[in-house]
C-alpha cells in the first residue's frame, strides 16, 4: 500500500533537506509499512509539518539553504516592514485606519448594490423567467399590469412556448393561533409558481400541479423568514396544521431563501390561488410570470403571447378590446430608472472613495519613502536589485493593506446591522457580508497596494537616487515629492463631486417630503383592524363590529373625529381602476378614465383636513355617491362646477358602483412622491368591507394609544392591532430608507472630505518641513512673519482653487445625469453649490491655519543652523 | 548551567541511544523511549531533539542505505558522542544528588 501522495508531498517540503529529512521520511515509510493507516500517515505530517514549520532545527539555520529563495525573501521582507512599520507607527496606523474606513465604507455601498444587482432576482435563470404584462392602448394599468384570472387560464392553455405559467398576489390572512388572530402577509399563488421561478423546496415540498384545483386538500408552503422566526427553524413544522381563516391547512414545506426578495421577501406563507373560469374578465389583480420552454427564445414567446392576445380582444371585445400584452424579461422589473441612478451613484461613490483613499496613502507612503531614502539609497548602493525593492514596497503596502481590510469587515457589518435596525424597510434585512463582498474586500486590499505603492515605485526608477546619498537625507529627495500636489487636487476635486452629489441628493429629498400631501396630517393617529371571517362568520356581523367599534372610539375624550378608509392613502393606495363616467363607456382605442378608488366612512374630509372645492362631503347613511378630487375633476369632467351631479361608475368589490358625484375636494399626493397627484374618487365604505384604517383626529395623538387599546379589546377582542401610530410617523417610516440611502451618500461624502483634508494637511506640513531652510533664510533677511504663512497659504489655495474648479465641474456633470430623480431642484442649484463651495473653503483654512502658524515661527538660527 | 545541561526529555533519547547500542536507529530509540516511559513520544518533538541533541555535539550520525520497506532512503544510526556521555554523568550526578535522602518520601510501596 503506497503512502498517500499528498502526504508525502507536503513532508518533502516541510522536513529538513538532504538525509536528515529523507532519513526521517524513511522512518515514517519503514513504519507505514508495518502499519498502513492513512490516518496514522497524515497525523504525522501534520505533526511533523507543524513542527517543522514552527521550529527551525539547529542545523538548518547554519547548514542548509532554504531551497525557496522566494519563500526566504518574502519573510525577510516580511520581516523588514514590519520594522518599518514600527519605526513610524503613526504613519502605519493613519495608512490603516483610511483604507481601513474607505474599504468599510466601499464594502457597505457594494453590499447595497449587491443586494441590487447581485444578489439576485429570486429566480434560478434569468433568461428565462418573463412577466406577462397586459395593458390597453392608453397605458391605463400604469405600473400595475395585472391579468384577470380568466384571462390567465387562457393563456395559460393557449401557450406553447412557455413551460409554465403562474399568477399570483399579495394579500393578508388570519392565522389563528390559540385563539387568537393574527394577521400574515401572504401570496396566494398557482401551483406552478414555484416551477415557474425556478424555486425549490428547502425543505418538504412546493406546490404541485393539482393543488390549487378545487377541493384539493389545502396546502401552505413556509417563506424560509417566518419558518425560522416563528418555529425556529424546527424541522417538524412539516405536516402540520395551521388555522388560516376558518380553514386548516397543512404544511407542505418551506420555500427556498433564494425567493425572499423585494416583496416576495414579506411574505410569510404561500397558499394555493384557486382561480374560476368564470371569474370576470375585467377583474385584472393577478401578477403573471412565465417560464419559456428550452430552446425557445425571448421574441418567440411575445410573439406568441402577443397572437393569443389579440385572439382574446376578438374573442372578448367588452373586457379584452384595445388590451395587448407584452413580456417582460424578470431583469428589467427591478426598480425603475431612478433606481439605476441610485445604484449608478452608490457605485461611483465608492469608487471615488477609494481612489480618494488610495491618493491619501500613496500620499503617505511617499513621505515614508521619503524619509528612507537613505536606506533605499544604501541598499541600491550595495547591490540590491530594483525588483527587490519594489517587492518590498509591494510586500509592505499588501500587509498594510490587508491589516485594513480586516478591520473593515466588522466595522462593515456593524454599520450593515445598524442599517437592518434603524429602518422599517425588511429588504434592507438582507444586507450582509457574504462571499460577494469577502471577494470585494479581497479585491481591493490586492489591487490598493499596486496604486498606492506606484508612486514611490516611480520614484525608485529614477537613476540618481545615489544623489540622496551625497545630499545627506531629506532635502536631495524633493523631486520624489513631486506629484503630491497632483494627488492633492485629485483627491478635493472627487471629494467636490461627492458632496456636490450628495448634497443634491439630500436637498431634493426634502423639497420632496416637505411638498404638502393635500392632507393635515399632524394630530391624527391610525391603525388598521381586520375583521376576518375567522371571528366574524358573516361580513354583517364584521361591519357590525367594526361601526361599534367606531362608536367606543368617538366617545373617548380628546377624539375630535374619527374615520375609516378601506385603505390608507400615499401609504395604502391600491392603484387606479378604471371608470365610466356618465354610463359611456370609452370606445376600445380611446383613453378610459382611471382614478384611484378609496372607500371612506362620511367624515374623512373632517378627520383628514381635506378641503372641499365644490359640493361637500356625503352624510352618513348615503349611499351610490361619491366625491371626485380637483384632478379627476379636471381630466374627466372639465372642471370642478361642471363634475357635480354627474355620474361615474366603477367596480367596487364584486359588484358595479354607479355613484353620483356629490362633491370636489383637493388633490392628494401620489404614493410615489416624485409622480403628479393621481385623479382620486372617494366613495362610501362597501358593506363587505373586512379590513379598516382607523384614523383618529386629537389634539394630542400621543396619548391615546392605552385608551384606544381598551376600547378594541372591549368590543373586537380578537382583533389585532396593525401598526398604531401617527400618519406623520407613518409617513417619516415610509420615507425612512430614502433617508437610509441618502445618509449613506452623505456619510460616503462626510468620509472623503475628511481623507481629502487630511491629504491636504499633510501636503502643506510637509512643504513647510521642507522649506524649514527658506523659511528661515526669509525671516533672517527681514520677512515678517505673515509674509511666511501668506506664502504657505497661497500655496494651499492654490491647490484648493484648482481641485475646487475640477470637482465643481464634474458634480455638475453628474448632476445633470442624475437629473431626472431630483425632485424640484436644478443640477447646478446654487444653495448646494455655494454650501460645498463653503465647506471646503473652511475644511482648507483649517487644514492649512496649523502648518502656516508653524511656518511664521520658524527661529530663523535653528533653520539655517540646519542647513 | 553548564553548557551541556540536558532537559529531561534530552536524556532519555540520550539514554535510549546508549541502550539499543549498535542499532540505534530512529525507529528503534522511539521504541525504547516508548518502552521505558510507557508512552509513544510525538515524532515532531523526537526528530527536532535529535538535532537539537547534534547541534549540541552530543550525538552524531551515520547513514546506511535504506532497503526496499524504506524504498530505498538512507537509514541513519546514531552514537552519544563522549561529551554526550559526559553531560548524562553530569545530570546523572545532578540529579542524585537531589533525590538523595528523599527516599521515605517518594518511595513506592
Amino acid at each position: 500500500m503506497n503512502t498517500p501522495p499528498l502526504a508525502d508531498w507536503i513532508l518533502k517540503r516541510v522536513l529538513p533537506l538532504g538525509k536528515r529529512g529523507e532519513s526521517i521520511l524513511g522512518d515514517l515509510r519503514e513504519e507505514y509499512r508495518s502499519n498502513p493507516s492513512r490516518a496514522w500517515y497524515w497525523k504525522q505530517t501534520i505533526v511533523l509539518g507543524f513542527r517543522y514549520l514552527t521550529h527551525d532545527s539547529p542545523q538548518q539555520r547554519l547548514t542548509y539553504p532554504r531551497s525557496n529563495v522566494m519563500w526566504f525573501e518574502l519573510s525577510s521582507d516580511l520581516k523588514t516592514a514590519f520594522r518599518n512599520f514600527l519605526r513610524a507607527p503613526g504613519t502605519s496606523a493613519l495608512i490603516v485606519f483610511t483604507l481601513g474606513f474607505a474599504i468599510a465604507a466601499a464594502t457597505i455601498g457594494f453590499a447595497f448594490a449587491d443586494l441590487a444587482i447581485l444578489r439576485g432576482l429570486p429566480v434560478d435563470d434569468t433568461s428565462k423567467v418573463v412577466s406577462v404584462q397586459v395593458n390597453d392602448a392608453q397605458g391605463s394599468m400604469s405600473g400595475a399590469y395585472r391579468v384577470s384570472g380568466a384571462d390567465f387560464l387562457d393563456y395559460q392553455a393557449r401557450a406553447t412556448t412557455i413551460e409554465a405559467a403562474a399568477a399570483f398576489r399579495y394579500g393578508t390572512a388570519a392565522l389563528i393561533r390559540e385563539g387568537q388572530s393574527q394577521t400574515i402577509g401572504v401570496a396566494y399563488a398557482t401551483s406552478d409558481f414555484f416551477t415557474a421561478m425556478g424555486q425549490r423546496a428547502f425543505a418538504g415540498r412546493v406546490f404541485v400541479p393539482g393543488d390549487d384545483r378545487p377541493g384539493a386538500p389545502p396546502l401552505v408552503v413556509l417563506a424560509h423568514h417566518y419558518w425560522q422566526r416563528e418555529m425556529a427553524g424546527r424541522g417538524d413544522a412539516i405536516g402540520r396544521t395551521l388555522q388560516i381563516g376558518r380553514e386548516h391547512y397543512t404544511v407542505a414545506g418551506i420555500a427556498s431563501p433564494d425567493i425572499e426578495f423585494g416583496n416576495i421577501a414579506e411574505v410569510e406563507m404561500w397558499l394555493p390561488l384557486r382561480i374560476e373560469t368564470s371569474s370576470q374578465r375585467d377583474l385584472r389583480n393577478l401578477r403573471f410570470v412565465a417560464r419559456l420552454k428550452d430552446g425557445v427564445s425571448f421574441e418567440q414567446a411575445a410573439a406568441e403571447m402577443a397572437t393569443i392576445g389579440a385572439a382574446l380582444s376578438n374573442q372578448y371585445p367588452a373586457s379584452n378590446g384595445g388590451w395587448s400584452v407584452r413580456l417582460v424579461p424578470v431583469n428589467d422589473l427591478v426598480g425603475g430608472d431612478s433606481f439605476w441612478v441610485v445604484v449608478a451613484l452608490f457605485l461611483m461613490s465608492i469608487g471615488l472613495l477609494m481612489a480618494i483613499a488610495t491618493a491619501n496613502v500613496s500620499n503617505l507612503v511617499m513621505v515614508r519613502t521619503l524619509a528612507r531614502a537613505r536606506e533605499l539609497a544604501v541598499r541600491t548602493a550595495l547591490g540590491a536589485r530594483k525588483g527587490r525593492l519594489v517587492r518590498q514596497f509591494l510586500t509592505e503596502g499588501m500587509t498594510l493593506s490587508i491589516v485594513a481590510a480586516a478591520l473593515s469587515l466588522p466595522l462593515a457589518y456593524s454599520v450593515l446591522q445598524l442599517v437592518a435596525r434603524l429602518s422599517s424597510e425588511k429588504i434592507f434585512a438582507q444586507l450582509q457580508i457574504d462571499l460577494h463582498e469577502l471577494s470585494f474586500v479581497a479585491m481591493l486590499a490586492l489591487v490598493c497596494p499596486v496604486m498606492f505603492s506606484l508612486s514611490p515605485i516611480r520614484a525608485l526608477a529614477r537613476p540618481d537616487l545615489r544623489h540622496v546619498l551625497a545630499a545627506g537625507g531629506s532635502r536631495g529627495a524633493t523631486a520624489l515629492g513631486r506629484g503630491r500636489g497632483v494627488l492633492v487636487v485629485l483627491q478635493v476635486a472627487l471629494a467636490v463631486i461627492l458632496l456636490t452629489v450628495s448634497s443634491l441628493a439630500l436637498r431634493s429629498m426634502r423639497e420632496l417630503y416637505a411638498a404638502p400631501t393635500g392632507m393635515q396630517t399632524s394630530g391624527v393617529l391610525l391603525f388598521g383592524l381586520e375583521f376576518n371571517d375567522a371571528q366574524y362568520a358573516s361580513v354583517e356581523e364584521a361591519h357590525a363590529a367594526a361601526i361599534a367599534t367606531r362608536n367606543g372610539l368617538a366617545a373617548l375624550a380628546g377624539v375630535e373625529s374619527i374615520a375609516m378608509v378601506n385603505a390608507l392613502p400615499i401609504l395604502g393606495d391600491q392603484g387606479s381602476i378604471l371608470l365610466a363616467i356618465d354610463g359611456a363607456v370609452a370606445p376600445p382605442n380611446e383613453a378610459r378614465p382611471t382614478a384611484v378608488v378609496t372607500a371612506s366612512s362620511h367624515d374623512l374630509d373632517r378627520t383628514l383636513g381635506l378641503r372641499m372645492l365644490a359640493g361637500e362631503w356625503w352624510r352618513d347613511g348615503d349611499a351610490n355617491v361619491a366625491v371626485v378630487s380637483s384632478e379627476t375633476a379636471r381630466r374627466y369632467f372639465g372642471g370642478a362646477d361642471r363634475a357635480m351631479g354627474r355620474r361615474v361608475s366603477m367596480t367596487q368589490g364584486d359588484h358595479m358602483l354607479d355613484a353620483r358625484v356629490v362633491g370636489v375636494v383637493n388633490d392628494i399626493a401620489n404614493t410615489d412622491r416624485t409622480e403628479l397627484p393621481p385623479p382620486r374618487v372617494w366613495v362610501p365604505l362597501d358593506a363587505n368591507t373586512r379590513r379598516f384604517t382607523y384614523l383618529l383626529r386629537s389634539a394630542n395623538p400621543a396619548s391615546l394609544p392605552p385608551s384606544v387599546r381598551t376600547v378594541i379589546a372591549a368590543n373586537a377582542p380578537a382583533v389585532p392591532i396593525e401598526s398604531l401610530q401617527t400618519f406623520d410617523d407613518a409617513l417619516a417610516q415610509a420615507a425612512s430608507s430614502d433617508y437610509m440611502i441618502i445618509g449613506m451618500l452623505s456619510g460616503f461624502a462626510v468620509l472623503a472630505l475628511v481623507l481629502a483634508s487630511t491629504g491636504l494637511f499633510g501636503v502643506v506640513s510637509f512643504t513647510v518641513a521642507q522649506r524649514t531652510a527658506e523659511f528661515g533664510t526669509r525671516l533672517a533677511l527681514g520677512a515678517r512673519a505673515i509674509d511666511v504663512a501668506n506664502l504657505v497659504a497661497r500655496d494651499s489655495a492654490k491647490l484648493l482653487a484648482i481641485g475646487l474648479s475640477l470637482g465643481l465641474a464634474g458634480g455638475i456633470g453628474v448632476g445633470f445625469t442624475m437629473k431626472s430623480v431630483l425632485f424640484g431642484l436644478s443640477p447646478v442649484d446654487p444653495l448646494s453649490l455655494a454650501s460645498v463651495v463653503a465647506l471646503l473653503s473652511i475644511v482648507t483654512i483649517t487644514a492649512t491655519a496649523l502648518p502656516a502658524w508653524r511656518a511664521s515661527r520658524i527661529d530663523p538660527v535653528i533653520a539655517l543652523r540646519s542647513e | 548551567m553548564g553548557r551541556n545541561f540536558l532537559g529531561e526529555f534530552e536524556q532519555r533519547v540520550l539514554l535510549a541511544i546508549l541502550r539499543c547500542d549498535a542499532n540505534a536507529t530512529p525507529i528503534e530509540i522511539r521504541k525504547e523511549i516508548a518502552r521505558a516511559s510507557g508512552h509513544d513520544p510525538s515524532r515532531g518533538a523526537f526528530y527536532t531533539t535529535l538535532d537539537r541533541l547534534e547541534a549540541k555535539q552530543l550525538v552524531r550520525w551515520t547513514t546506511e542505505g535504506g532497503d526496499a520497506g524504506r524504498d530505498g532512503l538512507p537509514q541513519r544510526k546514531f552514537v552519544v558522542t563522549p561529551d554526550g556521555v559526559k553531560a548524562l554523568r553530569a545530570s546523572r550526578k545532578a540529579l542524585l544528588e537531589l533525590w538523595n535522602g528523599l527516599d521515605e518520601i517518594l518511595s513506592e510501596s
